[in-house]
């Protein structure tokens, strides 16, 4: 298994994203071998993960995802010194989850790729859940771990940690850790199973609904409220 | 931070669970940074909402129900102090809002009373939305978080609210 630098990968990943339509396939298919082997060792992602892959990619390029920078950068610097900003196998594998999860919620998209996005998004989660999580936390938690539990990016927890949001440290490699003790860590996990399965049954009965806007909604739900008060 | 979520984001997130209200109210699920509350009124504002078809499509009872259940420890609150008959209590119609939440609570924050002169009276402000106010008070909330832009047009006390989409962006939800 040959390994790509850094360079060679954003390479790969830039090509992909802006491919002619009767490419894209087959280049996706290069690319979700790519991740699979940067992240076979760590995420134990050896066998049946073919499919997911691809299904993955394919998503975040029906979504547009696939264009976004960050997205870009994680893939260049998995496995990388964290001290200069370098991404854990885990924390990629969230951050892909995430992105699903974002594509997930584009009314744009076909219920269909809505559904597979927030299917895959799950099973991306369960995987790192599966390899990095304990059920009694450690004393000081990885971003990764923190993400993983609370079902949210590793962009979110730095943002956290940068916005004096979480306690936190840093150890001389820059690498951060997270005191657990702040946290009501088994709050809402008994429920998290519940929360992903009624998002997925609320998707596929909104079929290819077009939501109102927000604002619409809320003077809607003022009109009716108006209305059975008189 | 202590967020009350009213019945508009709970709407937003059945029409889009994993949009930001959906991941807002996910988060506020978990012990994480971000605590939420909302009450009882709010629920049933939102069950009646989804399922009569106020939000542009009708939603299953039992889908509503079990979104709410799966987010079970947001509702750690006492119901809310107040329903929404309140525009008939007349002897409160010129109060400020605190005021009015600190009559009808009994619970207040000192910061709540602090700015009454700045405060809506309740003749300026829908009384209908009073029970959300209250509530948050009740609940000892910081924010509220509404995508309804009357709550963005007057003053709600220390009460500060909060768009959905903001509160998403500033926990790195979206």
């Amino acid at each position: 298994m040959l390994i790509l630098s850094p360079a060679d990968r954003a390479a790969l990943w830039r090509e992909v994203a802006t491919s002619k339509p009767e490419d894209t396939m087959s280049m996706l298919r290069v690319l979700a071998k790519e991740i699979q082997d940067l992240l076979a060792s760590d995420l134990d992602l050896y066998s049946g993960w073919d499919e997911p892959l691809e299904a993955t990619l394919q998503c975040l390029y029906a979504s547009g995802l696939i264009g976004r920078d960050s997205l870009r950068m994680q893939f260049e610097s998995v496995g990388g010194d964290e001290s200069e900003g370098g991404t854990s196998a885990a924390e990629f594998a969230l951050t892909l989850a995430g992105a699903l999860e974002e594509s997930a919620s584009f009314e744009t998209l076909s219920p269909d790729t809505r559904q597979l996005a927030a299917e895959l998004a799950a099973q991306w989660r369960e995987l790192v859940a599966s390899v990095d999580l304990t059920e009694a936390p450690p004393e000081q938690l990885s971003v990764a771990q923190v993400a993983a539990h609370f079902g949210v990016t590793p962009q979110a927890v730095y943002k956290w940690c940068e916005a004096n949001k979480i306690e936190f440290t840093r150890t001389p490699g820059g690498t951060y850790r997270i005191p657990s003790a702040q946290f009501e860590w088994k709050r809402g996990a008994d429920t998290s199973e519940a929360r992903r399965e009624v998002a997925l049954r609320l998707l596929r009965s909104l079929g290819d609904h077009k939501p109102m806007s927000t604002e619409d909604m809320a003077d809607s739900m003022r009109r009716a409220r108006e209305q059975s008060a008189q | 931070m202590k967020v009350f979520f009213d019945a508009t984001v709970w709407c937003g997130a059945l029409l889009n669970p994993f949009g930001p209200n959906g991941k807002l109210l996910d988060l506020a699920s978990t012990g994480g940074p971000l605590k939420g509350v909302t009450s009882d009124v709010v629920l049933l504002e939102t069950y009646r909402h989804a399922v009569q078809g106020d939000l542009g499509h009708v939603f299953d009872p039992d889908d509503v129900w079990a979104y709410v259940d799966a987010h079970r420890p947001l509702l750690d609150i006492s119901q809310a102090p107040i329903g929404r008959a309140l525009p008939k209590r007349t002897d409160l119609h010129n109060l400020a809002i605190g005021a009015i939440v600190y009559e009808l609570t009994g619970r207040s924050r000192e910061d709540m009373l602090k700015d009454l002169a700045q405060q809506a009276t309740l003749p300026n402000f829908d009384a209908h939305d009073l029970h959300v106010v209250a509530a948050s008070y009740a609940a000892g909330a910081e924010v509220l978080c509404s995508s309804d832009r009357g709550f963005f047009k007057q003053s709600l006390g220390a009460l500060i609210p909060h768009r959905p989409t903001d509160l998403a962006h500033e926990y790195g939800l979206i």
